[in-house]
C-alpha cells in the first residue's frame, strides 16, 4: 500500500499585539525596534500569525501627529486586525465582572486591555505585551517572559514582554461561580 | 523587575499548534466553546508574513515619535 500524502494545513495560532507593543516598534529607538521585532521575527517562524485589535487603532491614534497618523494607518493596513464586535464586548464586560469578583480593582485595568484580552480568550491567541499587569494571573498566564535591554541617551534601559495565554478553563470557571452569585443575590435557585 | 524562574514555563516561545476552542457565553447565559470559523468573519484577511511587514515599516518610518510615556503604558 502507498503512502498518502495529507495536504493538511499547518498548525498557526494568532497572537494579539498589545499597543504597547507596537508603540514600542514605532518610536524613534532602533535599537528598541529591532529587538522587539526580533522577538515578532522568531514567533512568525514558528508559524504564528500577527494580529491587533482594532481597539489598538484607537489608543495609537489618539496620541499621533495628523502626519504620524497617515503613516501608522498606512502600516497597519497589512496588519491582520480583529474587529471589535459585540461579542468581544461583551466578553470583555464579563472579564471585568470576573476580575472584580476575584478583588482586582476596575479601575486598575483599562477597557481597552479588557477589549484586547477578550479578543484573545475568544480566538484562544497569545498575547504579546510589555505589561503583563493588564492580563492578571489566574486568567492569563506566562508562557515566555523576555525582559529587553536596550541603550536610551547613552543609558541602559529594560521592558519586561512576555507571551500570554488565556487560561480558558480557569475563566469559565470563574465565570460560573459568577453566574452563580448572581443567581444567588437576585434569590433565585 | 526580572521574572521568577518559576514563574517562567518556557525558554523560548514553542511552536504553533493546535489549540483547543476558545470560550464564549451563549444566549441562555453560559460559557460555551466557541469554533474558530466562528471569529474568522470577525478578522480583516491579510496574507501570512503580512503582520510582521507592517510592523517593519511602522519602525522604519517610527510614527509614535512623540508618544509619550503615558501613552506607551497603554
Amino acid at each position: 500500500m502507498g503512502s498518502r500524502k495529507h495536504n493538511r494545513p499547518s498548525a498557526t495560532r494568532d497572537i494579539v499585539i498589545d499597543t504597547n507593543i507596537v508603540v514600542y516598534v514605532g518610536k524613534n529607538n532602533k535599537d528598541l525596534a529591532n529587538k522587539v521585532l526580533a522577538c515578532l521575527r522568531d514567533a512568525v517562524t514558528k508559524d504564528y500569525v500577527l494580529t491587533i485589535s482594532d481597539f489598538t487603532i484607537f489608543e495609537l491614534l489618539k496620541g499621533a501627529s495628523p502626519e504620524s497618523e497617515g503613516k501608522a494607518l498606512a502600516s497597519l493596513q497589512g496588519i491582520k486586525r480583529y474587529y471589535v464586535t459585540k461579542r468581544v464586548l461583551v466578553a470583555a464586560a464579563h472579564l471585568e465582572c470576573i476580575y472584580q469578583q476575584n478583588k482586582i480593582p476596575k479601575e486598575s485595568i483599562d477597557s481597552g486591555d479588557k477589549i484586547i484580552g477578550a479578543t484573545a480568550v475568544l480566538t484562544n491567541s497569545l498575547i504579546f505585551t510589555a505589561n503583563t499587569r493588564d492580563f492578571p494571573r489566574p486568567f492569563f498566564k506566562e508562557i515566555l517572559a523576555i525582559p529587553i535591554v536596550y541603550s536610551k541617551d547613552g543609558k541602559q534601559h529594560i521592558i519586561n514582554t512576555a507571551f500570554l495565554e488565556p487560561d480558558i478553563n480557569t475563566i469559565l470557571s470563574h465565570h460560573k461561580m459568577w453566574q452563580e452569585s448572581l443567581r444567588a443575590d437576585d434569590g433565585n435557585p | 523587575m526580572p521574572k521568577k524562574s518559576s514563574q517562567i514555563k518556557h525558554k523560548e516561545l514553542p511552536k504553533a499548534s493546535h489549540k483547543p476552542d476558545a470560550a464564549f457565553r451563549n444566549a441562555n447565559g453560559a460559557f460555551e466553546p466557541i469554533r474558530m470559523e466562528d471569529m474568522r468573519s470577525s478578522a480583516s484577511v491579510v496574507g501570512a508574513g503580512d503582520g510582521l511587514r507592517s510592523l517593519e515599516k511602522i519602525a522604519k518610518d517610527s510614527p509614535f515619535l512623540n508618544f509619550s510615556d503615558g501613552l506607551e503604558e497603554a
